[in-house]
């Protein structure tokens, strides 16, 4: 049921209703008199209640502080070191063979010149 | 007793396989650094005449593709890299990651081990001289 817009009407709002508490109607003479509120559902202080719940809950921000995880960094570095600790061990002969192969030409180059 | 005697079986194959694998990877290991060390002086002296390089995927590669016309610069090169791809997977194995991984660690190594004027293969596909 609409209640009558007029602009005689002043409506005192309760909050926590869902009609207006009572409405005065203004006369001419400033005469209040007393209007028995007919069931009026008032959608728009109920809403925005609610919006303001929904936002409340929404800006709300949850931190959860885990602890700092290093594992798969010192996984990867012990097998890189692992890895490359093998393949020395593997390729150690190669110093050996390299110092044969470089001698005779260190040698050479450390022969004296001998010009005829 | 047939089932009594066939569990025993297996679980004495359970116990010997891990240690015959290792022995026999470690023998093929041992195969391996036989052939790398008879190549050897061959590899360093095509890589001092730069006529092969290192490349970042831990292989052996002809620094111009004529190169690879020469037949001994050709076997050489392919046989290296046939058995460096048996080491990376043997090596992968034994340390429980990915052959292109043991790949990348030895071209790291290589890199760092080349003597000067040896040609090293970069990212980009271009040859440089270190």
């Amino acid at each position: 049921m609409a209640f009558p817009s007029n602009s005689k009407y002043d409506f005192q709002w309760n909050l926590f209703d869902q009609r207006p508490a009572r409405a005065i109607m203004k006369r001419e003479e400033d005469d209040e008199i007393m209007i028995n509120c007919v069931p009026f559902r008032c959608t728009t202080i109920p809403a925005l209640w609610m919006l303001l719940g929904l936002f409340a809950t929404s800006c709300g921000h949850t931190v959860d502080v885990k602890p700092i995880r290093v594992e798969p960094i010192h996984v990867t570095m012990d097998v890189n070191i692992r890895v490359d600790k093998e393949l020395d061990q593997f390729f150690a002969f190669e110093e050996e063979l390299q110092s044969e192969v470089e001698e005779p030409a260190v040698d050479e180059a450390a022969k004296p010149e001998t010009s005829s | 007793m047939n089932h009594t005697i066939r569990l025993i079986t297996v679980c004495v194959g359970m116990i010997v396989m891990p240690g015959s694998l290792s022995l026999a990877s470690a023998a093929s290991l041992e195969g391996l650094k036989g052939n790398f060390k008879k190549r050897f002086s061959t590899v360093v002296a095509l890589k001092k005449d730069g006529k092969i390089g290192e490349t970042k995927a831990g292989a052996l590669e002809a620094v111009k593709p004529e190169y690879m016309k020469d037949k001994r610069v050709r076997r050489i090169v392919n046989a290296e890299n046939a058995d460096r791809r048996k080491l990376y997977v043997l090596l992968a194995k034994q340390k429980k990651t990915t052959p292109q991984m043991v790949a990348q660690r030895n071209a790291r190594r290589n890199f760092s081990k080349a003597a000067k004027g040896e040609y090293l293969k970069q990212g980009d596909g271009n040859w440089k001289r270190k």
